[in-house]
């Protein structure tokens, strides 16, 4: 996911929430993106505020801690992608935490974010995770049990054993290989026609 | 088989990424972490303070979420600024905070575990301890002892 050196960002502009339940954890992640250009942003300790500034903003991106002490950040999530005003359920959601074990994982993505990083978080797996935005090609989901980002980077098809589900799977039993692999230059020969002199 | 609804929003960060202009990557990233850094002292600051204040919320028996958010604040402080043996120290008391959430504590095992954790944790912050390598890593190595039995996974 890491962006060449030359891409450049250009956040001007852009509106921002930021909930930390530290104010200097709040501030780091505030002087981070006045690092990236950006002017001001929303800046919140309690999944209450957040709440309210969701309401009444129009929001390009939020950055969060789910740890709060007095409510569940995954609940704010949750309520972003299902509740909140029209203009903001999709907005790109990061959500940063100290804890990076598997459940901890699994939860940011079931509650709906977008992107989850592990602190401490250095401002260029920060920007490589917000410019990533240009390119993700995820479609929005929302089912009776999730609503939020589709939760695959990528997909592989089906199990091995399990049949087609989607209309765009391969039906045909694909045979194994039985050479190696066309070159690059091969494939392009192949599509591209070539004069021959006879 | 339940139904769902998926669409591509149009994403007005991705709009706003494209337009010309702007800061290169690099340049972007270092002028952060120069920012960040401006911070150092007046994070590192209150590092003792908030060592106090979860020591103070332990004894008041305050839930485990709430020790572990205050345990996650001290973690973040201290990763960030490059204090390798506390940051350590914040994560095992993290990673204990973490399995008490989810596993009684009958004997009170825990509760004692956490106090070590907080004992720890002001033991690294001894300015008479900043240059003994050697007693920090047994300091840290010690914690990981405790917390390895109770990580999550």
């Amino acid at each position: 996911m890491s962006a060449a050196g030359n891409t450049r960002v250009n956040l001007e502009g852009a509106q921002i929430l930021l909930l930390e339940q530290g104010e200097h954890g709040l501030e780091i992640l505030m002087q981070m993106f006045v690092g990236f250009g950006i002017r001001s942003a929303h800046k919140c300790t309690s999944a209450s505020d957040a709440l309210g500034i969701v309401r009444r903003s129009t929001l390009d991106l939020i950055v969060a801690d789910p740890n709060l002490p007095d409510s569940d950040g995954h609940e704010f999530v949750r309520w972003l992608r299902t509740s909140a005003p029209d203009a903001n359920r999709t907005v790109p959601l990061v959500l940063i935490s100290a804890n990076g074990s598997k459940s901890a994982v699994e939860r940011a993505r079931d509650c709906g974010a977008s992107y989850f990083l592990v602190k401490p978080v250095t401002p260029r797996t920060l920007l490589d995770r917000i410019l990533h935005v240009q390119t993700d090609k995820r479609a929005f989901v929302i089912c009776d049990s999730y609503a939020g980002p589709d939760r695959r980077f990528k997909f592989e098809g089906p199990p091995p054993g399990v049949g087609p589900r989607r209309c765009t799977d391969i039906r045909t039993k694909l045979a194994d290989s039985a050479g190696p692999n066309l070159s690059q230059a091969d494939i392009d020969a192949l599509v591209r026609p070539q004069k021959v002199l006879i | 088989m339940s139904r769902s609804i998926s669409f591509n929003p149009q994403q007005r960060l991705a709009a706003l990424l494209r337009r010309p202009g702007g800061v290169p990557l690099d340049k972007a990233a270092e002028q952060a972490e120069q920012r960040v850094q401006t911070l150092r002292d007046r994070c590192v600051g209150v590092l003792d303070a908030k060592i106090e204040q979860m020591a103070r919320m332990a004894a008041d028996g305050a839930p485990p979420a709430r020790l572990y958010a205050a345990a996650s604040e001290i973690f973040s402080l201290a990763a960030t600024f490059d204090l390798r043996e506390l940051s350590q120290a914040a994560s095992s008391l993290c990673d204990l905070l973490a399995w008490t959430q989810s596993h009684a504590d009958p004997g009170g095992v825990l509760k004692k575990s956490v106090v070590v954790h907080l004992d720890a944790l002001r033991t690294l912050r001894r300015p008479e301890l900043s240059s003994d390598t050697a007693a920090r890593a047994a300091v840290v190595e010690g914690l990981r002892q405790i917390s390895l039995k109770y990580k999550s996974d």
